[in-house]
This record gives C-alpha cells, structure tokens and sequence, in this order.
C-alpha cells in the first residue's frame, strides 16, 4: 500500500472495533481520481464499515482518513461531505417522500447553500436526471420504483454534490443486465472526469470490467490488492470466497 | 369513501334532529329547576331570624334586563364543569337550585319567579360566560369562580351587580357592583382566632410557620396572614410553599417544620393536603402546639383521611353555626331540611354552601323591599345598606355592605371523632367571640379591586 | 444527620416505586417496539380500582390485591397487547407515540368518568396508622419498608424470571429480532403478551405504592411518573439491572433536593419540577442508543400542495370565519374563537413533525412564552407585540432545541415533555425576577396576567367578531406560509432529513443548522398562536398552556394528517369547537367528552395519511363537478344571507352551512361515476401503490402485468420470443 501523492482518498491503518469484536483491522488503501477502485469481499468483510468510517459516520479507534492532503480523521460527515467526499448506501438511503426530481435537487440546493457555486440548481439537476437516464420517471416517488433506478438516483443524488471522491456501497444491486452494463459506462466516465471512485460490489463482471485496482477485505483486514487479473489468480482471494481451494 | 358519505348524512341529520328538538330556549346550561309558584301561605316563608323572604305579588313587567313580569332571570356561577376537577364546587349549583325551588314554592320575590341560569365557567371559560350573563340576566348570585379575574370587566363593563358566593382575586374581591355576605375583603383581615392562639400557646409565639399552596391567590392569603401575625407579635420562621398539584411525600415539609422548629402553623390549601401532612407528621413523629386554617376546611374530608393524626389542636377559624349544632329550630337545621325536600343528593354539608345560601337570603331580603319596581340599582342600594347580617342566623355578625371583615369567629378543631367546637375563645355572641379588635387593617401593597371607572363606566349608569 | 437519613429513606421509597414501574416500562417496551406512555396510566387506573375494591366494597387487603395485581392488571395488558399495540408493529415513531398518547388521554378521560373527581376518595398508606419503625436516628414508616422490600423482591424476581425461566429467555431473545425469535419456533406474540401482562402488574404495584401520597387524581398520577421514565432512560430503555441503578439515582435525587433545596420563593417550582428536570438531564447526559429496529418506511403519503388549493383553503377559511363572526353570539363566538390561535399553534407541528419528523409535545409552552410576551410587550394594543411574540418565541425555541437536537424519537418526545412540564412547574409560576439587575422579568406574575386587545389601523379589536377574524386571517397567512414552505427548499431539505439523517450528513447539509431553524420558525409559529389566543382570552394563566393541552393539540393533529395544513385544523376544530358544541347539544356528555380526543386517536392514529386526507378524497368528485360547486356556493351564499336577514336563526343556518356541501358531494358523486384510474403514467404513479405490492394491497390487473414486465427490463421482444 504505498502512498500515492496524486490520491484524493486516503486510507491509513484504520481500525474499528465492536466491542470484542474487530470489524476493521488495519485497512489502507488509496483512491486516484480517473481510477475506479473496487473493493470486494464476502458478507460481513467489513466492507460498509469501512465507508462508515471514511465518510465519518463511524469514528474509527485507530487510523486515519485524508482527503487530498487534509486529514479529516477528526472531522465530522458533513464537512467531509463540503470537501469533496460522497457515498451511497447499501442499504438506500432515499428520500423515500421524495421524487426523484426531488431527492436530487436537495442535494444541489445543499451544495448551493455553502459552496460558491454559480450553478443554476435546476438545469444540475437536470442534467444529472438525463445523464442517469431516468428523465421517464423523474417525477415519480421513488419509493414507487424498483432497486435499480432508486440506486441510480442515489448516484444521482451524489453527483448533483459535484464530489471529488464517490464512494459507491453494492450500487448494481437490483439492475438487470441492461441496466448494469449502461451504470459501468458511466462509472467509467465519471472516472475519466477525474473523479476518484471507490466501488463495492458483488457483481465480480461489473468490478473486473471497470476497475483498474481492486482490494479483498476479509474479516477486516485487505487480504489483497492488484488488478482485476492478478486478482482472480490470488489464491487467499479463492479460498476466502470459496473455503479451501483444492489445486 | 361511501362511509363516509353516510357518517356525513348521518352527522347532518343528528344536528337537524338535535336542532329541531331543542326548545327555543337558547342560554346554556340552564336548569329552570324552578316549581311553579304554589299558592303562598302554605309554606312558612320564614328563615331563622328571617321573616317573609319569599312572597307573593303582582308585579308588572319593568326595564330592568332580565326581568320580566312573570320571572327574575339570575346567574349562578361555578366550575363544575371542569374536566380536570369535576364536580368542582357544585354545591354552588345545588345551593342555588334548592334556594330557588323553596323561594318559587313560597311565592317567588314579590311574585316574581327566580330563574337560575348555571354559568358553568370550568375554570377557563369565565369571560364566556360572562358574556353569557350580560346578555341574559339581571344579577349574579350565589357564585364563584375559581379565576373569577378574568370575568370582572367583562362584568362592569355590562353593570352586572353580583352578591356573591365567594370570590377569590383581589381583583374581584375589591371590585364595584360586589357585594359579599360573608365579606372576604382585601383590606382588613380577620385575626381574632390569633388572639386567641397566642394567649393559649405562649410558647408557640416565637415560633410560627405558614405553608401555602403554590397559587397566586393562596400566596397572596399567606402574605396577608404573615403581615397580620406579625403586627400581634408572632415571629414568623417558616415559610413555605407547595405544589397544589400533589405531594408525593408530605415528609420533607414536615421536615422542614420541624427543622426550624416550628410550634405552631398556619396553614393555608385544601383539606386532603392537610390531611397528608398531618400524617408525615405522626410518622416523623413531630408534634405541633397548633395548627390553624380557614373554614374551607370544615370538612369532612379532612377526617376521614388525616384520622388518628389529628391529635394535635387543628384549629379551623369559622364564621358559621356548626353542623353539629343544627336543629329544627335554628337556621342551619333549615337550611339542611330545605336540601333534603328539594335535592337529598346534593352537597349540603359545605361552608361554601352556606355560604351561597346567605347569598341567596341576602338577595331576596334587599330585592323584595325594592316591589315592583325591581331595578339593579335599587337591588345593590338595599345590599349595600345591610351592616349586620347573620344570614337568617346560619353565620355570625357580618358587614356587607361595608365589605370589610367581620371580627366575629369561632374555632372548630377537628379531632379524630369529628369536629368539636372550641370553648375557650370567649364568646361574647352566641359561640361567637365579636371583639372589634379582631380584625387587623393591612397596610402592605396588594393588589386592588377592579373598579367601574377602569372599564370606562360609572356609577351614575347604573339603572 | 438524622435529616440526612430521613431523606435517604423518602429517595429510596421514591427509588422503589420508580424501579418497580420503570422495570414494567421496559419489559414493554424491549418486548414490542413501543414506549408506552400510558404506562403510569395503568398504574393510575389500577390504584383507582382497589381503592374501589379495598376501600370502597370493603374487601380484604389481600383479596384485592390479588385481583387488582394478578388478575385486572395483566388482563388488562394483554388486552392493551393483543387488540392495539400489535398493530402497531411496522409504523412509524410518530404513529406509535401517538397511539400511546392518545392511551394516556383515554385513561385519564375514563379515571375521571368511572371515578368521578371533585370526590374525596382516601387513600391509605399500607399499615397506616401503626408506628413508624424506629432506626435510631430515624425512623421509617411501615408503607416505605414494604415499598423498598417490594421493589428488592421485583428486582430479584425479574433476574430469576429472565434469567431462568424459559419464557423469561424467550423474552430477551425477542428483544433482540423479533422475526430470528419466529424463526427459531418461539412464539413473540405469546411473549409480548406475557410482557406486556407482567409490565402492567408492574405498573399497577408502582400504582398502588404511590398513589396514598399524592392522593387519587386521574391526570396527575398518571404523570407523576415521569420520573420513572428518567429511571428507564438511564437503563437505556433495555438493561433492567441499570434501570433499577437508575431509579435509586433519580429518587435519591429528588429526595434530597426535597430536603435540601433551600428556601427560597424562586426555587418552590423547582422541587416540584425536579423530576422533570432530572428527566432533562438525564436525557442530554446519557448516551442514547441507537432506537431499536431501522426507521420503518412510513407509507404515509402527503400529497404536494398545490398554491390553488392553498389558496382556496385559505380563502375559504376566512370566508367561513367571516360568516361565523357575523351570525354568532359573542358568547359563542368566545368559545368558538379559539379554534383559530390553537390551531395555529398546530399548524406548528406540521414543519416540525410532519416535514422534518421532529417530535415535539411543549407547543402549547412556547404559545404560552407568546402570550406572556403579548401580555407585556403589546400594552395598549401594540401590534408590533405580535411580532415580538414570535422573535421571542423562536429564540426559546433554538434555546431548547440546542440540547435537545441530539435526541431523536421517543427520547425527543421525552424531552419536549419534561421541557413542558418544567416550564408549567416552575418556570411559568415565578414571580418577577431581575435579570442581572438590568430588566425586570415577569411572567405570569406568578399568577394571571392581562392581556390588551390589539389596536391597529385606527380601531381596537376587542370584540370577539372581529378577535376571530383576526385569528382566522392569521391562520390563513401561516397556512400559506406552511404550504410554501412545503413547497420550496427548506420543505424539501426537512423531507429528506425526516428520512435519512444519515445521507443528508453525507451531503453535505448541516443537520443542526435545519433542525434549529426548524424548531426556531415552528416555536415563533407557536408563540404567534399563542399572543392571538392571549389576546381572546384577555387574561392568561400559566394553566392555559399545560402539557395535557399540548399532547392533545399533537395527538389530534397527528390524526388529521400532520404532515398537511388541513391536520391542524383538524385538531383544533376537534378539540375547540366539536367538543364544546356536543356539549352544549347534549349536556350529559360532558363527563363522557374527555373520553374522545384519547379514542380518536386510538382509533385513528394508525392512518398515516390522516383523516382529512381521507375527507379530501371525499370531496374530490365536488371540487371536479364544476356546476355542482357553484351551485352549492350560492346556496351557501343565500343561506348566509337569510341569516343575516334573520329569515332563519342561527341553528338552521348551520345546519344547511354543513349540509349543503355533503349533499352537493353526494350528488356531484352521482353524477359523474368515477372514472376507472389509468394505471399508467407518471401523474397515478403519485397515488398509486408500489409495484411491488400489486396483488397484495390492491387487486391485480393485466395493466399490472404489463407493467412489471417494463420494470423487470424484460422487452415485449424477449418474452414472446424473436419474431
């Protein structure tokens, strides 16, 4: 894990206990704008711990989180969230009373309401409907639609913040193929805008195909990291997921 | 939502039905529990030492408002109404409804029927009703409220006389147009039964506390009896308020009594409060030279619950002929039996409603001598000229029309078997001791009475 | 020293009685889900009912114990368990606070009618009348050396109980997940019964121990507990051993600060308050845990106001004060009048509860802090007193929204109400104090005080036609500010924070920058309320802004719909101009009405569209048939006019003022059946039910079918088969 000077997130040794029970166990790791990270791992690995900790829901007891240079260890969710930072949630986290139209535009008001931001919140908002491509149902209530498009307006929801670094908890989850093929190409782009993503998943095609490093947390500590190659060959990898690999 | 179309037409056709069947009568509340008005001289329309309270006539119909040639439209107040205390002070009502039944029976006032019209103000609701009254009625007798500040100038404001029941505020105690037969003035108090005390209790003298129920008016009660002890020479070394809303444990006032070392206390509250500390007393196992409160608390109540600790003297200053007492003859046995033929299940044995019913007599007495021509002001000259008035004989010697305190009192102790009167205050009037020097004038800054000129009126408007 | 001791024996007792029913309170609530907040309430009733049985028949101490304890009181939970709390299982905070606090009402409502008050009913203590146990220095009375050993025997019994029995364990396990506990073939209902039976005996002994101080008084007892509450805080609301550490905390509290507070005419409201104080406290102090279970996904549904419908609302309203204010007595138009002020005071509670979930029961107090400012501050009629209440208001408001932000949920509840109770205690009955000797403060003068009409454009309002047309332009003005509100940024923002906290921190929104504008904008709406009601009544006292009131006014509104304009004025039309008209037609049931706001929302608390949702469903069809409408408007009209005519009398005129739009609604119903709604579109989408519930909440229909295969991303293609 060495430390990369260009990364917009980083991860130093953080640890997180509950009670006895170690949840995060030194984890490091770095997020480079134009580079999607992915991070996976089996159930129960630590994974949306360790975003609670990033995003300062979650103070971890040891460790420490910088933004670009800054360390925000200290730091609460709201302002890390003015620095740059944006997460969605594994489990959605909507404004279930909300439209989507709606469940955006908070969030460009929010940004609006500290940053020096000369945007027009509706033409953002807008805009970021097309992009995620739900202008059909913008309207709609979001609780009124399936698992896919309501992770597509969390991601919705993120963007409108203009974040720097995107922390994306299982977003594919609930797409059908159609849909998850359309949400890779736009990770990708996001990437290429200099955005640095950090992407949980379980779909091991979506993370093969669009991150260009990948770490394996088990029970809390990163059993790995490389690329998506070196990845699927590691033999700690197969055996976390798969038990014991007989050769 | 077709049920709730029907709730709907259902709700609508409950109103017309209930609009339909209401009689034309629109004032609230009202209970024109009146008997029509028998043949007089059946019934003996004396009371006590009252002669013809009630009589027949011819009258006319006159100008005053609320009355007419056949009735005499009056406003009784009360809080019963209350959702918090229910049945607060009903006794006001019952006295009222009984008085009016035996009056009507005997001829009414000059032939003229009372009509009681019961102004439920359910604490909060005084103005309305006051409102009410000033539409409808003539006078207010026989009533009280427990915030009865809030419907003074309303009162004034419309010249509605009021012989009261009892009132409370200084506003109101003070107030124009009021006329009080037990008078409870603001500016002079009654402090023989103190006298009294500090010549039997000498050691209790340097010693006194006064404990209070957190409201303004009990306070204000307190303070004035705090100044009126003081200027006789107690010394005051306790004193105290407590939540009227309820002690969960009357301990730490007892406590308290009993850290300042205090022998003799002045209570001022309720009697099921009392009651309770009597109680943490017997349990701290503290001892009292004497306890002394106000008539309210000739009370049943306080025995039932305070029982065996009531060992120490609990002295309850009165201005009434004791229950115990009543008889045929006297005035209180009539004011139970005239309960018993016209509501048995009412709240008789009350002083408030005693009280009421001198209020009552009080009424009767200086409306009839006005005949026909019964006008508001003709009704408060006559109420206003009475200076001694014994309510028939139910009370000792008071003023009302000077409003200042009567001197007279008697000492009820309540023990464990019931209340006992005291012997030894030296009466010089039947059980009453009347000694002038019993009333104490007092000079500290009190709240004043509402007067007529406040509300833009004067007396002169009065009809 | 022997002061000391005395004191230590009162905490204790209070310790006791407080662990015993915070014990209860717990069991209940680890068990289910809910806090109860009837808890005490059934500790009242079952004081009443031996009273009745011990005291009143005359039976035998122990027979009546029996049956009040083993027998009444668990029934009694069961019932409360099986027939309300499990189907509350699934709501939201807001409607399972408001289902128990409608209970607390109800109870207190039917104490009163059972029992009627205003009678002395003694009460006393176990082995009255014996001697006190001497300890040497001190001496300790038979009832509190049985309260202690009660509560020792209780503490011990529930640790055996949970402990070993299998039951007891099957308990603990429920606490945890519910639905794990079903799967593993216990069965939780039968354990929340059992809960639910034991925590109600357990309120019903505290009942029974406590009631011979203070005496049988129906709302009093009910809340005299509240301490208890700060006993079960402490425990965190699941560990019984801490709250028993808990109660001895805060009974040795309150027993000391009764023996020791000193003398002094500022700090008597402080003694009595103390509990509630303590309950404060322990709240800020004390880390909350997490409430148990997710945020449950409310299915409520608020429809956006339109600025027509505001509009029409508000115009309406004024209109139809307008004609009340012109047609009525002054005496009704007294008692009819407050609806107005009230329910500004609720329309309060919609930013704050209904947008931004944030419970709050002290509304009623910041009306009452309005109203002490209008009594003062708007001698001789100053309208700018007005807007003083409101500043003043809001800033009490950010006060105590300060501490209080950290709260959540039922810990929030419990907050606002201790602050309720606080200020009704002590704070609202002090005298006038100075303030660092620079100005002088006096509230309600430690009584009443006077309050001047308002006198603006030349006139003087103190009549109450126009005081009510007043309050009613007013109510209009603030539910169109509400309705705004709704619609633009802030309503938007305080959505999303009622929904997820925790996104909102990850956006970047200061949560307690919106929620202290929040409770500020809704305690001056409050404080608005309450100078205009000040202003009606002329004369305020600090018992016209009681906690009862404020759990009442958020109770009934929650019922109504909180999370629309049109709740409020459900509330207060219900409590200030329903219930005194039922009184004046039907005089007997004036014991019978402080049964109903506690049964209205008992009954309906559950929807969580609230009822005038549903009543503006009702009147859908009329507002669509045009012709119907202004036909009934002109029948309005000519009723009104007849009766400004005196044609008809006041009785006629409401009625046809109440059945004119019913039968116009009727017929505009008949007229044009209902057309079927289209299952497609963005705009049903907004009414409609969840894809995913097609078939179970609502009957399935080949639209439907269609329809999820569009969402399922299957192509009309892919399902036939290429061809």
């Amino acid at each position: 894990m060495s430390a990369d000077t260009n990364a917009l997130l980083s991860v130093h040794d953080v640890t997180v206990r509950f009670g006895g029970n170690v949840a995060l166990d030194e984890v490091s790791l770095d997020a480079v704008p134009g580079c999607v990270t992915g991070l996976i791992g089996p159930n129960g690995a630590g994974k949306t711990t360790l975003f609670n900790a990033i995003t300062g829901l979650l103070p971890p007891d040891a460790g420490r989180v910088l933004l670009g240079k800054r360390d925000v260890t200290k730091i609460g969710p709201t302002r890390r969230a003015r620095l740059g930072l944006a997460r969605t949630f594994q489990r959605l986290e909507l404004f279930s009373l909300l439209s989507v139209r709606e469940n955006i535009r908070v969030a460009a008001d929010i940004r609006r309401g500290w940053s020096r931001d000369k945007a027009n919140p509706t033409e953002v908002v807008e805009s970021i409907i097309d992009r995620i491509g739900l202008s059909d149902v913008a309207d709609a209530r979001v609780d009124a639609l399936p698992t896919g498009q309501c992770r597509l307006v969390e991601l919705g929801r993120c963007l409108a913040t203009r974040p720097q670094v995107l922390l994306l908890d299982e977003p594919a989850s609930g797409q059908n193929e159609t849909e998850t093929a359309a949400f890779a190409e736009l990770l990708v782009e996001l990437a290429h805008e200099g955005i640095a993503v950090v992407l949980v998943e379980h779909d091991v095609h979506l993370v093969m195909n669009v991150c260009q490093t990948v770490h394996v947390l088990d029970f809390g500590r990163i059993i790995a990291t490389g690329t998506p190659e070196e990845i699927q060959q590691n033999e700690a990898v197969l055996t976390a997921y798969l038990g014991s690999v007989a050769t | 939502m077709q049920r709730l179309r029907w709730v709907a037409l259902l709700l609508v056709l409950a109103l017309v039905a209930a609009a339909c069947g209401r009689s034309d009568d629109k004032s609230e509340g009202s209970s024109g529990s009146t008997t029509t008005a028998g043949s007089s001289g059946v019934k003996s329309a004396d009371f006590g030492s009252l002669t013809e309270v009630c009589q027949d006539g011819d009258p006319s119909d006159g100008p005053a408002p609320g009355v007419s040639a056949d009735e005499i439209n009056i406003a009784t107040f009360s809080d019963p109404g209350f959702t918090g205390r229910q049945g607060l002070n009903q006794e006001l009502f019952d006295t009222a409804e009984v008085f009016a039944a035996w009056c009507n029976e005997r001829g009414g006032i000059n032939g003229r029927e009372i009509v009681v019209h019961e102004r439920d103000s359910a604490l909060f609701n005084v103005k309305a009703k006051m409102t009410e009254a000033c539409a409808e009625d003539f006078m207010m007798v026989g009533g009280g409220a427990v915030f009865d500040q809030d419907g003074v100038r309303t009162r004034l404001e419309c010249m509605l006389p009021d012989i009261a029941g009892y009132a409370v505020s200084p506003e109101v105690r003070g107030s124009d147009l009021l006329v009080q037969p037990v008078p409870n003035s603001i500016k002079t108090l009654p402090v023989g039964d103190y006298v009294y005390l500090k010549r039997k209790y000498p050691d209790a003298v340097d010693h006194v506390g006064i404990l209070t129920g957190d409201l303004v008016t009990t306070k204000l009660v307190g303070q004035q009896n705090k100044e009126a002890v003081e200027s006789l020479g107690f010394e005051v070394v306790y004193d105290d308020v407590y939540p009227p809303a309820g002690v969960t444990d009357w301990t730490p006032y007892a406590q308290g009594v009993k850290d300042k070392g205090v022998k003799g206390l002045i209570w001022v509250g309720e009697p099921e409060n009392l009651a309770g500390l009597m109680k943490a007393f017997a349990n701290i196992g503290y001892d009292l030279d004497w306890v002394r409160t106000d008539a309210n608390h000739y009370d049943q109540k306080l025995i039932e619950v305070a029982g065996s600790a009531l060992d120490v003297p609990v002295l309850i200053r009165s201005a009434f002929e004791p229950f115990e007492d009543a008889s045929d003859d006297n005035a209180t046995g009539k004011y139970l039996a005239a309960f018993e033929q016209y509501k048995p299940d009412g709240k008789s044995r009350g002083y408030l409603g005693l009280q009421a019913w001198s209020a009552w007599l009080l009424f009767a007495e200086a409306a009839k001598q006005c005949g026909n021509n019964l006008t508001r002001k003709c009704v408060m000259e006559n109420a206003q000229k009475v200076n001694e008035w014994t309510g028939g004989g139910l009370h000792a010697k008071t003023d009302p029309g000077s409003g200042d305190a009567s001197p007279c009192f008697a000492l009820e102790r309540a023990t464990p078997d019931g209340f006992k009167l005291v012997s030894d205050t030296k009466p010089d009037d039947g059980i009453f001791n009347c000694d002038p020097n019993n009333v104490y004038t007092l000079t500290g800054d009190y709240p004043s009475g509402v007067t007529l000129e406040e509300v833009g009126k004067s007396i002169s408007e009065l009809k | 020293m022997d002061k000391f001791l005395t004191f230590t024996i009162v905490g204790l007792t209070l310790a006791a009685i407080y662990a015993i029913i915070a014990s209860g309170l717990v069991l209940t609530y680890t068990t289910t889900g809910i806090f109860n907040f009837a808890h005490g309430a059934a500790g009242m009733l079952a004081a009443f009912t031996y009273w009745q049985l011990r005291y009143d028949w005359g039976w035998s101490a122990p027979i009546a114990l029996f049956v009040v304890l083993l027998v009444l009181a668990p029934l009694f939970g069961v019932l409360l368990e099986t027939v309300i709390m499990r189907g509350l299982q699934g709501t939201t905070e807001t409607v399972k606070l408001v289902v128990s606090i409608s209970l607390l009402l109800f109870m207190i409502g039917l104490a009163q009618l059972i029992w009627r008050p205003g009678v002395s009913r003694p009460m006393p203590s176990f082995f009255e009348g014996r001697t006190p146990i001497d300890l040497g220095p001190t001496t300790i009375t038979w009832h509190q050396a049985i309260t202690i050993a009660v509560a020792i025997a209780v503490a011990i019994g529930l640790r055996i109980f949970l402990t070993r029995a299998r039951i007891g364990i099957a308990m603990r396990a429920a606490v945890d997940d519910r639905s794990l506990t079903m799967l593993n073939g216990a069965r939780p209902n039968r354990v929340s019964m059992l809960a639910w039976a034991l925590g109600t005996s357990l309120a019903a002994l505290g009942g029974i121990l406590i009631a011979p101080g203070p005496g049988l008084e129906a709302a009093s007892l009910s809340l005299l507990i509240v301490s208890a509450y700060a006993a079960a805080v402490f425990g965190r609301l699941r560990s019984l051993p801490m709250t028993f550490v808990g109660a001895i905390v805060v009974g040795l509290a309150e027993g000391y600060l009764a023996g020791y507070l000193p003398q002094n005419q500022y700090l008597t409201g402080f003694r009595i308050a103390s509990p509630a104080i303590i309950l404060f406290i322990v709240l800020l102090v004390l880390p909350n845990p997490r409430l148990r279970g997710r945020m449950t996904r409310s299915r409520e549904f608020f429809p956006m106001p339109t600025i027509t419908g505001g509009l029409g609302f508000a115009l309406t309203l004024v209109v139809a004060a307008v004609m009340l204010a012109t047609t009525l007595s002054d005496a009704d138009l007294i008692t009819y009048g407050r609806v107005f002020p009230i329910g500004i005071v609720a329309l309060s509670l919609v930013p704050l509860a209904g947008f931004a979930g944030q419970i709050s029961l002290c509304q009623l107090s910041f009306a009452g802090i309005g109203a002490i400012v209008m009594a003062h501050l708007g001698a001789g009629g100053d309208p700018l007193a007005l807007v003083w209440a409101v500043l003043i208001a809001a800033a009490v408001g950010a006060v105590v929204a300060l501490p209080a932000l950290r709260l959540s949920g039922i810990y929030l509840a419990l907050g606002t109400a201790a602050f309720a109770v606080i200020l009704d205690r002590w704070v609202f009955n002090l005298p006038r104090f100075e303030v660092f000797g620079l100005f002088e403060v006096n509230l309600f003068a430690g009584g009443s005080v006077a309050v001047d009409p308002i006198r603006a454009f030349g006139t003087e309002f103190d009549d109450p036609a126009s005081q009510m047309i007043i309050a009613a332009v007013a109510f209009a003005l603030v539910a169109l500010l509400v309705v705004w509100i709704r619609r633009g940024r802030l309503g938007r923002r305080l959505l999303a924070m009622k929904d997820s906290e925790a996104a909102c921190a990850t956006l970047g929104l200061n949560l307690l920058r919106t929620k202290l504008t929040v409770f500020a904008l809704s305690a001056g709406i409050a404080g608005l309320g309450g100078a205009l009601y000040a202003t009606q009544l002329t004369s305020v006292q600090p018992g016209n802004f009681e906690l009862v009131q404020s759990l009442q006014v958020f109770a009934l509104t929650v019922v109504g719909g909180i999370g629309a304009v049109g709740g409020a004025l459900f509330a207060a039309v219900s409590l200030y101009a329903f219930l005194p008209l039922l009184t004046t037609l039907w005089p007997a049931t004036v014991r019978w009405v402080g049964l109903l706001p506690g049964a209205t929302g008992i009954g309906l608390g559950r929807n969580p569209n609230g009822a005038v949702h549903e009543i503006r469903q009702g009147f859908l069809p009329l507002l669509a048939a045009r012709a119907v409408l202004t036909v009934m408007c002109v029948a309005v009209t000519g009723a009104y006019v007849l009766r400004l005519l005196d044609f008809i009398d006041n009785w006629t005129f409401v009625v046809l003022l109440i059945a004119c739009p019913v039968i116009a609604t009727i017929a505009a119903g008949l007229a044009k059946p209902r057309a079927v709604e289209v299952a497609a579109g963005h705009g049903a989408e907004l009414h409609d039910v969840p894809v995913e519930w097609r078939g179970i909440d609502r009957p399935w229909t080949e639209a439907d079918a269609e329809e999820l295969d569009r969402r399922l991303g299957l192509s009309e293609v892919e399902l036939r088969g290429v061809g």
